[in-house]
């Protein structure tokens, strides 16, 4: 009778835990939706075809210095962050277990719990004041850079990780060398969750303000070169237009932020699908 | 660019031979406890024996993969003139291959299977490489099969083609020995016998040396057996001889300590 008892409380735990975690997924995506909806419905209040199809200065005008501005600082951050990240992803996979890729994992994941705003003074600090970059695309893309390198490098790990082991046993069999291994198996058939970690990495680096405000300043018009001229991104519109009394700064931080969510969500699409593919292959 | 195989033994020469091999974990764990291993050139030479044997590791250290397992080796493999153990692991592996328990195709072409060695070692013209894939495919008899269609996934075909493509895969690089590890533990019978049929044709060409679990198997194949105990090798000699032993203990005995006890 004891056990029957038990079993029964067992069997109430189980469905009391179903029930708490259904009804706290029901709450995130009410949550998720509701600010969606808020978004895009705010936006599609105040929206105007010239907004993006003109430049402008977060008061008047339009967004596309600041659209042009977001992919800029986001494309060039990820090719800086990439060429750096997928070497930290080789050393962390070729030395797992040894003291270098533990330090290195440690150095990555501690890399990913520092504020943005301290990446923005460091930033600031070194490649706009230290180095004379000035608030330009370089400083703001290096700066973005050191934030997206830990994500980049994690999932880049993992997506080689991935990789099953008879393949790389397969082709060390066959003669391959170690660099041979990393280029042609790992790198390769892990290539679909390395570029769906890319896209994610990029949704990250495109929704960052904090460091951007020390370090990219701000720009009615497109940058004319990499150093000493400054860029204008969607989320400074966002952070600029929404203390503005008057309607239509608020109508262009309701577009910039749709804009943004919009992206996002592309992004986050297109790496799901990746993953997907991914998966039907194994 | 394909060289003949320089210093190949022939048949009844010892191609491959082992002295005093020990292999440990990191923890210092015995896996091989001072194993001697003639292999013959020109036959199938075939380790049997309980799981947990050291059979995979023996055959491991063949062509240095244990070293990938984070394993210490100790001892002296001669081959081709040279200590195996001592030369560079990459012309090892190239020299010797090595067929897996499953069969593990790369998620690419069959013709792109056959040709991923070649490409790792050789700069060849595409009329070269077409000829060198089409020619390892008909080493194990799936080139009828597949003809025409070498470009489609290689994970497309059956348990048994994909393992005799791994073969395939293996011969185009011309190694000297080949590597099987339990090739056909994962295959249906009729696979299987495919496969048998197979390593008997090529063992006028290369090395063999089989791991199987499967003592009929052995029976069927086998020109000289090592029983493995322990990671000890128990008995050692021609197939008639080793497993003779085990013949006359019964057909009720599968066991291999049977044919050990029994010698």
């Amino acid at each position: 009778m004891v056990r029957a008892r038990g079993m029964g409380m067992r069997r109430l735990r189980d469905a009391l835990v179903g029930a708490a975690g259904l009804a706290i997924s029901a709450l995130l995506l009410a949550a998720l939706l509701l600010v969606l909806a808020y978004v895009f419905y705010g936006a599609a209040l105040r929206f105007e075809p010239e907004m993006l199809l003109t430049m402008g200065n977060t008061t008047s005008g339009g967004l596309l210095n600041a659209i042009v501005g977001t992919w800029l600082l986001s494309g060039l951050a990820l090719a800086i962050s990439a060429l750096l990240a997928i070497f930290v992803a080789i050393d962390i996979a070729q030395y797992a277990g040894a003291r270098v890729g533990s330090l290195l994992r440690a150095t990555v994941d501690t890399m990913a719990a520092i504020p943005a705003m301290v990446y923005g003074l460091f930033g600031f600090l070194v490649f706009v004041i230290y180095l004379g970059m000035g608030y330009s695309l370089l400083a703001g893309s290096l700066t973005l850079s050191l934030m997206m390198i830990p994500y980049l490098a994690r999932s880049t790990e993992t997506a080689m990780g991935n990789v099953p082991k008879e393949l790389v046993a397969a082709a060390y069999a066959l003669g391959a060398s170690r660099w041979q291994v990393i280029s042609r198996v790992l790198l390769r058939f892990g290539r679909p969750l390395i570029i769906s970690g890319a896209l994610l990495t990029v949704s990250i680096g495109a929704g960052e303000t904090a460091q951007l405000l020390y370090t990219a300043g701000w720009n009615p018009g497109l940058p004319t070169w990499f150093t000493h001229s400054q860029v204008g991104y969607l989320t400074y519109v966002v952070w600029a237009g929404i203390n503005q009394p008057t309607p239509y700064p608020q109508g262009l931080a309701f577009v910039a932020s749709a804009l943004l969510v919009g992206m996002i969500l592309v992004l986050l699409l297109i790496s799901k699908w990746l993953e997907g593919r991914e998966v039907r292959r194994a | 660019m394909m060289s003949t195989r320089a210093s190949e033994a022939r048949e009844g020469e010892v191609a491959i031979s082992m002295r005093g091999i020990r292999v440990s974990a990191p923890g210092g764990a015995e896996i091989l406890r001072g194993i001697d291993l003639d292999v013959y050139a020109g036959a199938i030479n075939t380790i049997v024996g309980p799981s947990g044997s050291g059979k995979t590791t023996l055959l491991k250290v063949m062509n240095r993969l244990v070293e990938l397992d984070g394993l210490r080796v100790e001892g002296r493999v001669e081959f081709q003139g040279r200590d195996l153990l001592k030369a560079d692991p990459y012309w090892v592996r190239r020299q010797i291959g090595m067929v897996f328990q499953s069969p593990n195709p790369f998620p690419m072409s069959i013709y792109d299977n056959v040709a991923f060695g070649v490409r790792l070692h050789w700069k060849v013209s595409r009329g070269e490489l077409d000829r060198i894939v089409e020619w390892a495919l008909m080493e194990v008899g799936l080139y009828e099969e597949v003809k025409g269609n070498l470009r489609r996934s290689a994970l497309t075909l059956s348990g048994g083609q994909q393992q005799r493509l791994c073969i395939a895969r293996a011969l185009a690089v011309r190694p000297s020995v080949l590597l099987l590890d339990e090739p056909t533990s994962s295959l249906d019978p009729y696979s299987r016998d495919v496969i048998e049929k197979l390593m008997l044709r090529l063992k006028s060409e290369l090395t063999l040396v089989l791991v199987t679990h499967d003592l009929e198997q052995a029976l069927r194949v086998s020109d000289y057996v090592a029983f493995m105990k322990f990671g000890s090798i128990v008995r050692w000699g021609a197939a008639e001889e080793v497993l003779s032993g085990w013949r006359d203990a019964g057909s009720g005995s599968h066991d291999p300590r049977q044919a050990h006890n029994g010698g």
